[in-house]
Parts: C-alpha cells; sequence; structure tokens
C-alpha cells in the first residue's frame, strides 16, 4: 500500500478525460430525454385530463339526451295511444253509423218494395176486375173507360171504408 | 500463504513500463479499458434515442441508473443544482462501480501484467479523493465567491481544515480498503479451493463494489452542496 505519484496523475488524467467524454455521449443525450420525456409525460397528463373533463360533459350530454329522448318517447307513446283511442272510437261510430244508415237504406227498399207489390196487386186487380166486368157486361170497354171504372170503383171502396 | 504470495506479487506485477520516474502500472491500463468499455456503452446507449425505449435496452438500463442516482442526488442537492453537478458525481459512480467489478472478471490481479480494479489501489482512490476535494473547491468558489469565504473566515477554521484533511483521506482509504481486502479474500479463497468456495464472496463483491460506488458519490455529493452552498 503506497501511493505512487505518476499513478495518481495518470489516473486524475484519466478521470477527467472520462468526465468529458461521458458529458458528451452520455449525459446531455440522456438529460435531454429525460426533460422531453417528463414534457411529454405532463403533456400526455394534461391531455388525459382535458380528455377526461369532455368525456364527463359529453356523458352529462348524452345522459340529458338520453332523459330527453326517454321522455320524448313516453310523450309518443301517450300520443299514439290516444290517437289509437280515438281512431277506435271513431272506427266504432263510423260503423254505427254504416250501420245506421244500411238499416235505413234497407227499411226504404223495404217499404219501397211494398209500395211498389201493392201498386202491382192494384194494377192486378183492376185488370181482373175489368176483365170479370167486360165478361159481365158482355163488350170491351175502352182504356179510358175502363180507367173511369176503376177510379169510381176505388173511389167507392175508398168511401166504404 | 497464498495470501502472502498475493501480496508480494501486488507490489511487484503492476508495473508494466518504466521509464525513470514515470511508472506505468496495471491500475492505470485497466482504467483505460474500463473508461473505453465505459465510452463505448454509453455512445451504443445514446447513439439512437427512443422515446420508448425497450425494457432491456442499453438505453434503458442506463436511463434507469442515471434516474436512481439523480433521485439521490437531487434528494440532497435540489433539482437545478444537481442538474448542475449531476455529470461530475455520475462520473464518479460509474467509474467507481466498473472499477470494483473488475475485480470479478476472472484472473483478475492474478497474472503479472494483467488487469486490476483500479479501486483497490491507493493511488487512484487518493486521486478520486483529490479530485473531489478540488471540485468542492472548484464549485464552491464558482458558486459563490462571498459565500464559500465563510469556509475560511470563521471561527469554526481548524476544525474546517481539519474537516479538509479528513474527507478525502477517509474517501480514499474506505474505498481503497474495502476493494483491496475483497480482492484479497477472493484471492485467498480462491488460492485454497478454485471452484465455489470463492462463489459467495463474489456475490458479496458484486453487493460491496455498487455499495461503495454509491457512497462514495453520495459523500462527495454532500460535500459538494456544502460548498455551494456555503456551510
Amino acid at each position: 500500500m503506497s501511493i505512487e505519484p505518476s499513478a495518481v496523475i495518470c489516473a486524475i488524467i484519466n478521470f477527467l478525460v472520462l468526465f468529458f467524454l461521458l458529458k458528451k455521449f452520455l449525459y446531455k443525450p440522456v438529460f435531454n430525454m429525460l426533460d422531453a420525456r417528463a414534457s411529454e409525460i405532463e403533456k400526455n397528463m394534461t391531455e388525459a385530463e382535458q380528455a377526461r373533463d369532455e368525456a364527463a360533459s359529453l356523458k352529462a350530454e348524452y345522459e340529458a339526451n338520453l332523459k330527453n329522448a326517454q321522455t320524448k318517447a313516453q310523450e309518443i307513446i301517450q300520443n299514439a295511444n290516444k290517437l289509437g283511442e280515438e281512431t277506435r272510437s271513431e272506427i266504432v261510430a263510423k260503423a254505427r253509423e254504416e250501420a245506421a244508415r244500411a238499416s235505413d237504406k234497407a227499411r226504404e227498399e223495404i217499404a219501397r218494395e211494398k209500395e211498389q207489390a201493392i201498386k202491382d196487386l192494384r194494377a192486378e186487380v183492376a185488370d181482373l176486375a175489368v176483365d170479370a166486368a167486360s165478361k159481365i157486361i158482355g163488350r170491351n170497354v175502352t182504356v179510358a173507360d175502363h180507367e173511369n171504372l176503376v177510379n169510381e170503383f176505388i173511389k167507392e171502396v175508398g168511401d166504404a171504408k | 500463504m497464498f495470501a502472502q504470495a498475493m501480496l508480494g506479487s501486488e507490489e511487484v506485477s503492476n508495473i508494466i513500463y518504466q521509464n525513470g520516474s514515470f511508472v506505468l502500472t496495471s491500475e492505470i491500463t485497466t482504467m483505460w479499458g474500463v473508461m473505453l468499455v465505459l465510452v463505448l456503452l454509453a455512445y451504443f446507449a445514446t447513439r439512437n434515442m427512443q422515446m420508448k425505449p425497450k425494457t432491456w435496452s442499453l438505453q434503458n438500463v442506463f436511463g434507469l441508473i442515471i434516474d436512481f442516482l439523480m433521485d439521490t442526488i437531487e434528494g440532497v442537492m435540489g433539482k437545478t443544482k444537481g442538474r448542475r453537478y449531476a455529470p461530475f458525481l455520475l462520473t464518479l459512480f460509474f467509474l467507481i462501480i466498473c472499477s470494483n467489478y473488475v475485480g470479478l472478471l476472472p484472473l483478475a490481479g492474478h497474472i503479472q501484467g494483467g488487469y486490476k480494479p483500479p479501486t483497490s489501489s491507493l493511488s487512484v482512490t487518493a486521486a478520486l479523493a483529490g479530485i473531489t476535494i478540488v471540485a468542492f473547491f472548484y464549485y464552491g468558489i464558482t458558486a459563490g465567491p462571498k459565500k464559500f469565504l465563510k469556509f475560511f473566515f470563521s471561527p469554526m477554521l481548524p476544525l474546517n481544515l481539519l474537516d479538509l484533511i479528513t474527507r478525502p483521506l477517509s474517501l480514499a482509504v474506505r474505498l481503497y480498503g474495502n476493494i483491496f481486502g475483497e480482492e484479497m479474500v477472493v484471492g485467498f479463497l480462491f488460492g485454497m479451493i478454485p471452484l465455489f468456495l470463492p462463489l459467495p464472496m463474489y456475490a458479496l463483491s458484486v453487493l460491496f463494489g455498487a455499495i461503495q460506488a454509491y457512497v462514495f458519490m453520495l459523500l462527495a455529493t454532500i460535500y459538494i452542496e456544502e460548498g455551494v452552498s456555503g456551510h
């Protein structure tokens, strides 16, 4: 264990050389990289925070939208129900009306048919009466006579009533 | 007996070249090797830097080590001062830890004219301690001459001067003693039974090599912090 002066001087020179070489090749780039990374991390963190805030506001917006949509949907359903109810009652009313009209028409038709039948019957009766009368009278009657006869007859019948 | 043989060879075997008063010893040539390896590693680590390096890439390994050491340095000095004096302190650390680990290489210190851990030589550790004290003065004066003068013009001057002597002495002798002792023990065990027996000591050497480098750097950090903040 002894100190060798030339070894000490060499060691000092060695250290200084190493100091400058490492400063150039190691510390400068590494520190630059550390700084770059630190600023990158900071940037990323602020970005992440921004993104989080944005996401939160978007979420709130979506929730509001969803709620809105739900109330709107409820409203639509209610409207549809109401409309359906209205349509139903309308249809029922229309159907009732239709039915009433149909029955009226039928009744009218029946009445007309009845009248027609009466008319026809009356004509038939008149013809028969004319035939019978002409057989009794023994000669033909003109149409004018014929009508006069019938009308008289009817009048008589009506008066008799 | 083996230890004696080793000790004997320590004294004679490490002179590689001698010309008058200039003596080139094997710890200096080993130191050149260490420096070459360190500079090459540093060059390849920072040649093509990535923002997201792979886990076991050289860049990431160096980055992690420097990050860890910077935590220590900035813990003592604060961020701006830590950055300013980090190159000096980190160079101490890298040089010392690599020098310590040279002792773990096969045949270290066992062949004539071979390599030997530079930190197992008092000349080298004294040089490193001397540089640290010079740095203490240099950084102290450049950081604030007035504040630094308090070091001399204070009632504590005798104690300060004593500090000035004991600090480099303790730095140099602690590192030298640890690494030299380690080398001795490994060499002794290796001499007794070369297989397996020295292994636990190798494992301890890995630990101690790192701790000694870290302690040297930490103490240097504290000294320089005292110098620049004018305690």
